[in-house]
This record gives structure tokens, sequence and C-alpha cells, in this order.
């Protein structure tokens, strides 16, 4: 059947199947190599995945229990999540098609560029049908109790949310495709390159803060009903059509959703995804050509963090995480991507009314105790993506120069890794907010508000486990999965805020108990913490070691 | 200089280096030789201290491998074959990380650079991104990184690999001079002419056995052949069959054509 399906789209079936199952086997070892065992690595990424959907499973959960909801509310609710979690899940996963490395090695052979695109196209959807039926699972099963009670809705649910994720991926990859076609243009490689990086942030907007802004238009268009069918504009309502037709609600409007949803897919297929099918060649020879650009003249320049630090090994660390943030697409993809994260989950709590009537009033207690976890939440959240991602580099095979290197303090170079997460990313989120905050409550009332949160972030941040080598950018990045330390951090990072919600009960109790005794909390909590920062980063770990 | 007694590396049941013992004095350069799999690079990479060994001592200029590691490494310049690289610095910021781990002046560090670019004809590559170099380059640019810091003791594997001629014999001229000065070379390589025109003594390892260590003339009269390549082939025993095998390869090839 896959010969079949590989002759219909003029791709040779014997290198399709070969380039299947070499990378079924490279991912694999990768991934046996790594965790022991590449089915434990396979079972870690599923319970990764179940666990994300269980915040929407949740939230479903509590609307059920509120109030009946019927399957088609329930699936656009669910869908747009899950859309936008396989949208941003997939987004690292798609240097499978746009950047495949194994290329290079195989550019020489007489395998054809559609034949690779559909090898890469094949694993893509594979893994994102994994992914989405994982990350679904939950919001299948609690579904049973939508108004319909139907048995079916868990299997329909599940079905619909898989095709449903193809679709994100086959959006994202036709956008990202045409993105990267630029990059034959070298005027407009940096300006691609900056799309690239914008784009996981954009996309969430589209799904996720749209919907949420259509029961303000709901108000408006009471009364414009057919502007009502703006929302039907949406895939994510498609979809959910589907999955109401799929229950048994033949209503007019479902069969139309499905029709589109149906439409939209073969429409993606046979238009844009085969045209960036057809373009491929093209890109993956730009892939070969060396980009050089000459500079004749030699003026070393020292980045800002490294000129702060003495001690050699901190310079070069910083430096050098300093260079790959400037100049490596891959590293910033993978960073950057990553702290687009909680900007988006600030953007959705903006869009809650209650939010705004806190900023309005002057101090109270749960002003002070909520600006300083949005503070600590939105950029702890983003030092754990720089800090947990700046630790893998293509180039990781080249930690050999640290390793011969005569290192005094080998953990100096992950200090200048910190030093740069300090500067590049606490810093100007710290302004930002604190600027915000000035202009919200004016004086010192802002920096009274954010201070906690902040001193509690350099704990985390000068705490946050370094890599098992010690080094910034010396371990292989695993394009297709997640390992036991990358589910380690997620824990930690969750246990994190957890300790974080203490610290704020405590403050809470206090100023209950006398607002003297909530100063006091507050002075120690603020100078504890930035005690132990400075305690911990200048802390000296001597002795060589084979790193 | 160098000193290796009995040292031994063993990977699993498998022994890469069979207790080998030598000496270098300070001054003079050594070639050591072998066949693929011989031994050559693990023993490199234990004396530079990438690799721990399963038994035996190592002391590179006066520092001792076990107790001294650090100092060792700062008296040791390293090149290695197609060694990967940050591809993302460029020239200029991959020899200041190297200065800057190797604990050079910063002011010499800049100096130096210069002065390499400019003598490895890539002045004008100081600002280009590694990932855009050629083999040779990168290969030139290994070169600088072990020279930078002034090592007492170079341990190159391979290091001509991908050189235009020019730079071969810019280098060869070069490590001359330097062991003139009183730097110790280990020269590690396949190109048996070099070793044969570079390295008064020879040091030859298979199968992870040291078979012989004499200079060329005493090797000379030891196997009554005339060429480095002749009595590398006799003392490996790399040659037997040889005939047989270039038919073998040729019947393999064609055979293929006809399948």
């Amino acid at each position: 059947m896959l010969d079949k399906i590989a002759q219909i789209y003029g791709v040779d079936p014997a290198h399709f199947k070969q380039l299947l199952k070499l990378d079924k086997t490279v991912a694999s070892r990768a991934k046996g190599d790594k965790n022991g065992s590449a089915i434990f690595s396979y079972g870690l990424v599923c319970c990764f995945h179940v666990i994300l959907g269980l915040p929407v499973a949740f939230i479903l959960l509590f609307r059920l229990l509120d109030a009946p909801v019927d399957g088609f509310d329930y699936a656009i609710i669910g869908l747009s999540y899950t859309m936008v979690m396989t949208a941003f899940l997939s987004y690292s996963r798609l240097e499978f098609i746009l950047n495949p490395i194994d290329y290079l090695v195989l550019a020489h052979t007489p395998v054809s560029s559609r034949t690779f695109f559909l090898a890469k196209l094949t694993r893509l959807l594979a893994s994102t049908a994994v992914m989405s039926s994982c990350l679904n699972l939950l919001p299948a099963i609690t579904g049973y109790w939508t108004a319909e009670r139907s048995p079916l809705f868990p299997v329909v649910y599940l079905g619909v949310s898989v095709i449903a994720g193809f679709f994100s991926v086959g959006v994202l990859t036709v956008i990202t495709g045409y993105v990267t076609k630029l990059h034959t243009y070298e005027k407009l490689r940096s300006i691609s390159k900056y799309s690239e990086l914008a784009f996981p942030v954009l996309f969430p907007f589209v799904y996720l803060v749209v919907p949420r802004l259509l029961p303000e238009l709901k108000i408006v268009s009471d009364k414009l009903i057919p502007f009502l069918t703006a929302f039907y504009l949406l895939p994510n309502s498609w979809f959910a059509g589907m999955v109401a037709f799929g229950l048994g609600d033949v209503h007019y409007r479902f069969l139309i959703l499905t029709a589109v949803a149906i439409l939209a897919m073969l429409l993606l297929v046979v238009g844009p995804l085969r045209s960036v099918a057809k373009g491929y060649s093209r890109f993956l020879t730009s892939l070969l050509e060396s980009r050089k650009t000459q500079k004749p003249q030699l003026k070393l320049r020292a980045s800002l963090v490294s000129r702060v630090f003495e001690r050699r090994e901190t310079r070069v660390g910083a430096d050098l995480v300093f260079a790959y943030l400037r100049r490596d697409r891959r590293t910033q993809l993978r960073v950057f991507s990553a702290v687009g994260t909680p900007v988006i989950f600030l953007a959705i709590l903006f869009q809650d009314n209650p939010v705004w009537d806190w900023i309005g009033k002057p101090f109270t207690i749960w002003l002070a105790l909520g600006v300083s976890a949005i503070f600590f939440f939105g950029c702890s959240t983003m030092v754990s993506s720089f800090l947990g991602q700046i630790r893998y580099s293509d180039h990781w095979k080249a930690k050999w120069i640290f390793q011969c290197a005569p290192l005094t303090v080998p953990h100096a170079l992950w200090r200048g890794t910190l030093a740069t997460t300090l500067i590049y990313i606490v810093l100007p989120y710290t302004i930002l907010l604190l600027t915000l905050a000035t202009i919200f409550w004016r004086g010192l009332w802002g920096m009274f508000y954010l201070l906690p949160g902040l001193s509690a972030l350099l704990v985390y941040a000068v705490c946050y486990p370094k890599p098992n080598s010690g080094l910034p950018l010396s371990e292989e990045f695993i394009q297709s999965g997640w390992n036991l330390e990358q589910l380690w951090l997620l824990i930690r990072f969750i246990c994190t805020q957890l300790i974080f919600g203490v610290v704020l009960a405590i403050q809470f109790v206090m100023y209950k108990l006398g607002v003297g005794l909530y100063i006091g909390c507050y002075a120690f909590i603020v100078i504890g913490g930035i005690l132990i920062f400075i305690h911990n980063f200048n802390k000296k770990q001597l002795g060589e070691v084979h790193v | 200089m160098i000193r290796v007694s009995h040292l031994t590396k063993k990977y699993g049941t498998s022994i890469a280096v069979d207790d080998i013992s030598f000496e270098v004095p300070a001054g003079e350069i050594v070639g050591y030789l072998g066949p693929n799999g011989a031994g050559k690079s693990t023993t490199l990479k234990m004396l530079v201290g990438l690799v721990e060994p399963t038994a035996g001592d190592i002391s590179v200029a006066g520092c001792d491998a076990a107790t001294d590691l650090l100092e060792l490494k700062k008296r040791v310049g390293y090149v290695t074959e197609n060694a990967q690289l940050f591809e993302s610095l460029t020239l200029a910021e991959h020899l200041q990380l190297m200065g800057r781990l190797y604990h050079v002046e910063e002011s010499l560090i800049h100096k130096k650079i210069l002065e390499f670019a400019r003598l490895f004809d890539m002045a004008p590559n100081t600002k280009q991104k590694i990932s855009s170099f050629s083999q040779g380059m990168r290969q030139k640019l290994l070169i600088m990184s072990a020279l930078l810091h002034n090592p007492d003791v170079l341990l190159f594997d391979e290091p001509f690999t991908n050189l235009d001629v020019t730079t071969v014999t810019l280098m060869k001229t070069m490590l001359q001079r330097l062991a003139e000065t009183g730097k110790t070379v280990l020269y590690c390589t396949h190109i048996l002419e070099v070793a044969e025109t570079l390295c008064p003594r020879i040091m030859i390892i298979n199968k992870g056995k040291l078979i012989a260590d004499a200079s060329v003339e005493e090797l000379q009269k030891m196997t009554s052949q005339t060429e480095l390549a002749q009595i590398f082939a006799q003392l490996t025993d790399t040659a037997s069959g040889i005939d047989q095998k270039t038919e073998d390869a040729v019947r393999i090839v064609m055979g293929g054509a006809d399948a």
C-alpha cells in the first residue's frame, strides 16, 4: 500500500522506504543512547504529552460541572488548545523538513527531493499523530460528560483531534516553508530568520486570543446575527463541527463545517503543500551553498556580559553563548520559540477583566501577591526555556575543546551562560514590567510589587541545574523526543511554582496577622533571595575533573 | 618532554593500547606511525587528557597526568584530524576563545590572531564563520589554536590532512625550527613521506603494541629495506597478499556493475 501511495505522488518507493527506515533507526538509536532504551524514551514522550493535556481537561471538566456544555462547544475549546499546542510542539520538529541535517549526507545520492520531502513529512505526521492522541486523551475521556453523554465522544473527538493536528502542522509547514524560501535571497535572509522566530508567538494569537475576543464580539453581534458566522472562519470550529457531525448531529451548520474542514485539508495538500514540495529541491540546494561574507578588518568585540567578569572561563561561556544567540539559527529557534510561550500566557491572562480591575485599584495584598506571581511565573518560564535549551547545540562535538583546555573551574563556563540569561532575559523583562508597573501604580509601588518575584527569580536562576557536562552548547539535541533529564527539569519547574505559591501564602498569612509582620516577611524574602543569589553565583568550585 | 610507562587502554574486552612505554626528550620530533585502528589517536588522546588510561603512567613536560592534569593541559598543543568546532564562531572568535581557555594575555591574543592569520593566508577570513570554511582552512585554524599559547609539547594527529603544499612546507620547516628551540613534537601520521623527511626518530604501533622505536637509519638496517613505506609494510605485515586483494577488488567492482 505504501508503494502505491508513493507512486501516486511520483516518488521512488524503494528510496522512500529506505529513508523512513533510516529516520526510524537514527531516532531510536539516538533515544536509546540518551536514555538506555528507545521504548522508555517513547514512553516519556507520551507521558509528557498526556500531562500537557491535563490543564485543558481540568478546564473543560470544571466548565461541565458549572453548566452543561454540548459537544460542539466543548470541542471548540479543546481543539483550539490542541491545535495551538500541536503547532507549538511541532515547531522545533519542522527542522525535519526545513533544516534536514542528514541532507548533507544524502545530497550526492540519487534520492529525489520530492521523495526526501515526503519521507520527512511522513515522519512529522507520524509524530504529530502520537502527540495529538496523547495530548487529547484526557480531554476526550472527560468529554463523555458533555450534554449528549455519547459513549462515542472519546473516539470521535480523538480521531478529529488527530486530523486537526495534521491540519495545524500542514499550515505551519506551508507558512514556514514559504518564509524559508526567502533564504535563497541574500538580503531577505535576516528578515526570514526573524519571521521564523516571530511565527511561533503569532500563531497562538490566531487560535487562542481571537476566540477569546469573540464573546466580546458576541454582545455587539446580537443585533447582527450574520456577523456571528465570522466565528466559523476559524479552523477550530470547522473541526469542532466535524466532532458534532461525527456524534450524529446532522444539523446543516455542522454539515457545512465538516465539509469546510475536509475541503481545507484537501486544498492544503494539493495546493500550498504541493507547492512547497515542488520548490523543495531549490531550497535544499541553498542548504549546500556556503555563505561567505567578507569583512577584512579584524575587530574583536567582547559581549557586554563578558566584560563584567574577570574569570576567563566565565567570559568564554558568556561570549560563546552570546555568539550562538546572535548567529546560530537553530539555537535561536530552539531558545526563542520556547521563550515565546509565557508571552502568550500573559497575553491570555490580561484578556480577563478581573486582572484589569485589580490593576485599577491602589494597594491590596492580592495585587502585591498577584504581580509578584505573574512576574515570577512569566520570567521563570523564560529562564527555564532558555537554560533548558542552551545546553544543546548541533556543534556539541566541539566540546573536546573544553575537555582539552586547562579549565581551573569548569563550571565557570556555565556561570557565563547564566550571566547571559540574566542580561538577555531577566533584565529586559524586569525593565519592561517595572516600567509598566511604574506607569500603573506611580512612584515606587511598582517596584514594591515586583521585588519579591525578582528576588525569587534570581534564586531560581542561580540554582537552575547545570547540564550533566556542566558546559553550554555541548549536548546533542534529539529532534524527535524527550529524555529523562528534560522531564526532570519540567517536574522541577512545576515544584518551583508550587514553592513560590507557598511563599506567597506565607506573605498573605503575615499580612492578615499584622502589617509589621508582613513588612518583615517581605524584607526577609527580598534580602534573603538576593543574598542567596550572590552567594551561589560567586561560589567557587575548584578541582580539575574529566569533563 | 614526554614520558609514557606501561600505558594501556581497554574498551570493554578490546585493547586499544597495550602496555606501551616510550620517552621523547625535549627538542625532538618523533613520528608515530601505524595502520588504521592501531591505537595512535587513542595514545594521543590519553596524553592530552581526553581519554583516561586503564593503566600506566603519563608525564608530559614534567607534569603527571594522574596528579597534575591541569598543568599538563596548559603545556600541550593538540591538533587532531577533522576536529569538530563551534561552527557559528568566526575564526577570530574561536582563537580568542582558545586563548582565554589557555590563559593567554588578552593583548597577546589579539596580536597573535592577526599574525597567525597573516602567516596562514587567512587574514581576509578572520571575521568569517567557521561553517563556511573548507577542510583545509579548518585544519589551519586547528594548528593556529594549538600554537596560540606557546606550548612546550605539540601532539599532532594527522595535522597536514587537507593542507595545500605551501602550508605543508611551511609547517614542516616551522616544526623543525620549533624543535630546535626545545619543543617536543609527537607527530602521528599515515603520510610516510612527511614522517621520513621530518622525523629523525620513528615509533610504529600495531594492534595496540609498540613494535618499533628507532631512527630511520636503524629501521633500514633492521629490515633491510630502503624506504619507510617498505619498512612500515614489513613491520606491520600489511603488504602480504596485496596483489590478490587488488585482483579481488577489481572483480568485486566489476561484478557490482553487472548486477
